[in-house]
């Protein structure tokens, strides 16, 4: 049986790339969680020695509580930031281009447009810590009134740039369709501008779902 | 200190639904990849671990020498 990705994923519809945010945008985030950890390990075992008056009966019950309370709370903030970079996800398929944030614990969107409405993509990388882990900004700009989609933080993000307009370019192939413009990744030989509703696929790695994980592809590297 | 225990308790309740709610999300929203589910077992090992050290802490009667261990070790670091 098929894993359904998000809700109106179609039987026949295969996944072609799952984009999240690189793990390097949560550095600020492990940076505070650590900060606190540390001050929750001074407190738990460096300043009942320090204030001898923290090692009393009712007063070291009390501290145990705070000090039990700060690491849990450390613990769950973290978690619980993962688990909002975890779940914001962009998916791309054999026939749309998905973007799910989960923005907050009770809050959840989910972006979905067509590849036919799909206008141009560009990536761009700015800076010492994009060039360093090679992250950058994916920009798919759509037709219409639909708002650009936006993934930021992305790993490889030339990769997968090209991985969308690949996957445009078969997907108008099948169904006959072109609404973007020319493509620089793109080998434009085999689209020679002849539509036809029924030509098959021609690419025939869409034909299998070949699912990627560019932070994977980089970590291996 | 029964006014302090049941603070506590009030703020796990806290805690435990707001633990329970992101145990929910990565459970129904989760994808292929393991992570999800590692990530999961490693916050709830962490957090029982804490819940129990510092209910150990609180429980002994003779809490006082706890911290005197970690003193001796301490100590015979120094030599």
């Amino acid at each position: 049986m098929q894993t359904k990705y998000f809700e109106s994923q179609q039987p026949d519809e295969d996944v072609v790339l799952l984009v999240r945010r690189h793990n390097i945008a949560l550095m600020p985030i492990l940076a505070i969680s650590t900060l606190v950890y540390i001050i929750g390990l001074i407190m738990a075992f460096v300043l009942p020695f320090a204030i001898p008056a923290l090692v009393s009966g009712f007063v070291f019950n009390v501290y145990v509580l705070i000090v039990s309370l700060v690491f849990l709370f450390n613990t769950i903030f973290l978690f619980n930031n993962w688990v909002l970079h975890y779940l914001h996800v962009a998916i791309l398929t054999t026939e749309h281009f998905v973007e799910i944030n989960q923005v907050g614990l009770f809050s959840r969107k989910v972006s979905e447009m067509t590849l036919e409405k799909v206008q141009d993509v560009s990536a761009s990388q700015k800076g010492l810590i994009h060039t360093m882990f090679n992250v950058g900004d994916v920009e798919v700009e759509t037709a219409g009134e639909t708002p650009n989609f936006v993934l930021q933080f992305v790993a490889d993000p030339n990769g997968v740039s090209q991985k969308i307009m690949e996957t445009e370019e078969a997907f108008c192939r099948r169904n006959g369709t072109r609404t973007s413009g020319t493509s620089p990744n793109v080998n434009t030989n085999q689209y020679n501008g002849q539509m036809n509703s029924t030509m098959p696929p021609q690419n025939p790695q869409y034909s299998e779902p070949n699912i990627e994980y560019p932070g994977d592809q980089q970590n291996t590297n | 200190m029964a006014v302090f225990l049941l603070i506590y308790i009030i703020i796990c309740i806290i805690w435990a639904f707001w633990a329970g709610i992101l145990t929910y999300l990565i459970l129904r929203y989760r994808y292929p990849d393991k992570s999800g589910i590692a990530f999961l077992i490693v916050f709830w090992a962490l957090s029982i671990a804490i819940f129990l050290i510092s209910a150990i802490f609180i429980s002994r009667a003779d809490w006082v020498t706890v911290p005197s261990i970690f003193k001796s070790v301490t100590m015979s670091f120094r030599g």
